[in-house]
């Protein structure tokens, strides 16, 4: 009887791998395998690339472990966060070539048409003053990060309360710490509210919801450094954009391999099978 | 890694963030559980009706959709279908997402200890039913005071079980913007990006609470067995 | 016996009963009526349908066709509320069915609690009504009178539970649950479970069948003085002997009719039917 099952589990074994072999031989080559955090812009823009083996996590963080232990040998990223990854985590580099740029925006409610309006207006006026917002967290001056304390939802008061959705788990742009909310989005989200005249709500919740929750449950907007795409537009309205951000690769301090990279060309020449070699 | 603790629960008051996580993870599951417990019994009493008349049958139909249907999609899929879209759908808009997910949670698990509970009225003595009813007691009467008790009894280490997978099911809360005992454990590790301590602690704090469940359990069941001697 | 045979009113009445289990028929048209005060034993071989027979009178089986009249009613009719007539027929079970979870005076007490309570909060519920009529109406209704709350019915129930444990010299059992008693404890107190009722009749379906021998004359006893006292009685029985010596009236009963019935003398010395002189020559 067991002489039967262990022929039958090595039978299937065997199976298994001509299986995966032949799968293997049907797919072009991969040049790299480069880590994405899911539901991102930089992970779609990971997606198009040809030779390009994707691996998606739940958060940068995960990617940039993955790795250091070698599963993945690059992560994507955009760069205001691969800045803080590289600070945070050490024996980690920023290659300074930029992919791609994206516009961050402000997601808001299309049946509040003026809402936006205002908004955009309050991103003109307070243009100085969201600029020095910008600057303290890109150079990291912690002692001058003012956390916003946020009041409960009420859908009584729904026209005296801005509630912003928001994926707090991204410095520099968004964070819990002390039980108070940190980072770029939410010291502008405060003054979006003070300026507005309203009490300021944060509902925390996973990235992947933080667009399609804008209109529903009382959402007004969502700040989560949403980038602005058509897809994204055709459910939201979004404001004129007040962050121009570049997608770029972060890899370990110790791999030289895009060490002579001088243009984009020459980095997506190293990443993936470029168009030419089709 | 102690000063990494020391920093994220002390100096930046984790420790404060993670008791109302933990709070609101107790409470989901445990209510959670209660209205699972309400529902199964009453769609397992449905089910086990004797059913020549066209009533239970039909309310036997019934209740087997809705087990079909809460046991047959992911519990992740039915809360984000409740909170973002059926009450949108019907115009309600909540404060928070604590009582959607507790509901949520509720009718779900009710698909689950239906089926557990019927297991569990199917093992009791029919005797016990025959002997109520000669006395003159009703069907439901007892069901609910004889018979649901001693399934009860029996099914305690399952319905145990069900607890610790429930209370292990809520991480999933933070998809209806609710911070949790896992979404709290997260946010320490968020502005440094370091999540060793945050999660090991969280798996520590889960683990503590499941052991802390199946005791009583045990308890519960020792205590019953005892009564009964 | 020193009992005084009087020709009471019928308690139950019935007429051309059958019950088919698909398309088994297992009772095929049976006549009996019952006596006030009547101890009735059946008798038969296994699978005659004995049983089942019992067990229609107080509809746990539904009969498939014919009456069965209790109290002025039809209680085969399913239209029938047969818990109301149940809690006047009494039953008492070859497993005895104690209920597990509950102490012995809980036991015997559940039933007549319940009752109690329904009646009374159905009283409150027509009052509420009627005082709510009342309002508009010019010649005031007279309310139902309420003489108990719940705590006296409970009082009262606990009352007598009491005393018909101390009847059978089990008042030291009161408070145990039923897995720590005998078999023969258990039967008597299945007994007056039936008796804390006040049954106008008790059917006994093979009482001492799941007993220990040494534990069956306990419950026999029990079951003779009830037999004293007039209680009307339908025993499914094997012992013969009892039979013989407790029943007025003994039916034989084989595929499904009742083939011979007479009093007990009569039918053990003198049988006439086939199928029961086979059938006494096997037991006796």
């Amino acid at each position: 009887m067991k002489k039967i099952i262990s022929l039958l589990l090595a039978v299937a074994l065997l199976c298994g791998c001509a299986f995966t072999l032949a799968s293997c031989g049907g797919k072009e080559t991969v040049v790299s395998k480069i880590g994405a955090q899911k539901g991102t812009t930089s992970k779609m823009y990971a997606d198009i690339l040809k030779g390009v083996e994707v691996v998606t996590y739940d958060t940068f963080a995960l990617a940039a472990n993955a790795m250091n232990n070698g599963n993945v040998d690059y992560v994507i990223v955009d760069k205001t966060t691969g800045e803080a990854l590289c600070r945070e985590i050490s024996g980690l580099k920023i290659n300074p070539i930029a992919l791609s740029s994206e516009n961050y925006g402000i997601a808001i409610d299309k049946a509040q048409a003026n809402l936006k309006t205002q908004i955009d207006a309050i991103l003109a006026d307070k243009d100085a003053e969201i600029q020095a917002i910008k600057d303290k967290y890109m150079n990291n001056e912690t002692d001058k990060f003012v956390g916003v304390t946020p009041v409960a939802k009420n859908v009584d008061k729904a026209d005296q309360q801005l509630v912003v959705a928001t994926n707090a788990e991204f410095a520099p742009w968004e964070y819990k710490s002390e039980n108070k909310y940190f980072g770029i989005d939410m010291e502008i989200a405060a003054i979006l509210a003070s300026e507005l005249g309203m009490e300021l709500v944060i509902e925390d919740m996973d990235f992947d919801n933080v667009v399609g929750s804008v209109g529903k449950q009382g959402i007004d907007i969502a700040m989560s450094g949403i980038t602005i795409t058509a897809e994204r537009a055709d459910v939201v309205n979004f404001s004129t954009p007040y962050y121009t951000e570049s997608i770029v690769i972060v890899h370990k301090a110790a791999d030289t391999s895009l060490a002579s990279c001088g243009t984009v060309v020459d980095l997506l020449t190293v990443l993936c099978v470029a168009a030419e070699e089709e | 890694m102690w000063q990494e603790f020391v920093k994220q629960f002390i100096t930046r008051k984790g420790y404060i963030s993670v008791l109302d996580g933990l709070v609101v993870t107790v409470e989901i599951a445990v209510l959670g559980l209660l209205i699972g417990v309400l529902i199964g019994t009453l769609i397992a009493v449905v089910r086990v009706m004797p059913k020549y008349k066209t009533l239970p049958r039909v309310l036997d139909k019934i209740c087997g959709c809705y087990v079909e249907l809460f046991r047959g999609t992911p519990m992740v899929v039915q809360l984000l279908i409740g909170y973002w879209v059926l009450l949108p759908a019907m115009d309600i808009q909540v404060n928070s997402g604590v009582p959607v997910a507790i509901i949520m949670f509720g009718l779900n698990s009710g698909a689950y200890v239906s089926e557990i509970m019927r297991g569990g009225i199917n093992s009791v003595d029919p005797g016990q039913m025959e002997a109520g009813r000669a006395v003159g007691l009703p069907y439901a009467t007892t069901m609910m005071k004889i018979v649901v008790p001693q399934a009860v009894k029996n099914i305690l280490p399952t319905l145990g079980n069900e607890f610790i997978v429930l209370i292990k099911e809520t991480s999933i809360v933070s998809f209806i913007a609710v911070t949790d005992l896992y979404k709290s454990f997260k946010q320490l590790g968020d502005p440094t990006y370091n999540y060793t301590v945050p999660y090991l602690m969280l798996a520590l704090t889960y683990l503590i609470m499941v052991l802390v469940i199946s005791a009583g359990v045990r308890a519960l069941e020792t205590k019953l067995k005892k009564s009964e001697k | 016996m020193e009992k005084e045979v009087t020709l009471n009113e019928t308690v139950l009445s019935v007429r051309g009963l059958t019950k088919k289990f698909g398309n088994l028929e297992v009772l095929r048209g049976l006549d009996l009526d019952i006596r006030d005060g009547e101890q009735i034993a059946i008798i038969g071989p296994s699978g005659c349908g004995k049983s089942t027979f019992l067990r229609c009178l107080n509809c746990m089986e539904d009969p498939t066709s014919g009456s069965i009249l209790f109290d002025g009613e039809d209680i085969a009719d399913m239209k029938v509320d047969i818990n109301k007539h149940r809690e006047h027929i009494g039953m008492v079970f070859q497993q005895f069915n104690l209920f597990n979870n509950k102490t012995v005076i809980e036991n015997i007490m559940l039933a007549p609690v319940y009752v109690g309570v329904r009646d009374l909060k159905a009283k409150k519920r027509k009052n509420f009504f009627t005082k709510l009529l009342n309002v508009f109406r010019k010649e005031k209704k007279a309310l139902l009178p309420i003489e108990t709350t719940e705590a006296q019915i409970k009082a009262a129930a606990k009352e007598k539970a009491e005393a018909l444990l101390h009847r059978i010299g089990l008042e030291e059992k009161a408070n145990v649950y039923p897995s720590t008693l005998s078999g023969g404890q258990k039967q008597r107190i299945a007994i007056i479970r039936a008796l804390a009722m006040n049954p106008k009749v008790i059917l006994f379906d093979e009482p001492t069948s799941a007993l220990d021998p040494e534990m069956v004359g306990e419950v026999l006893d029990l079951m003779k003085q009830l037999a004293r006292e007039g209680m009307t009685m339908i025993i499914v029985t094997h012992e013969m002997g009892f039979a013989r010596e407790v029943a007025d009236r003994v039916l034989f009963i084989d595929e499904g009719q009742i083939k011979e019935q007479g009093s007990p003398e009569e039918l053990f010395k003198n049988p006439k039917d086939e199928r029961l002189k086979e059938f006494l020559s096997k037991v006796l």
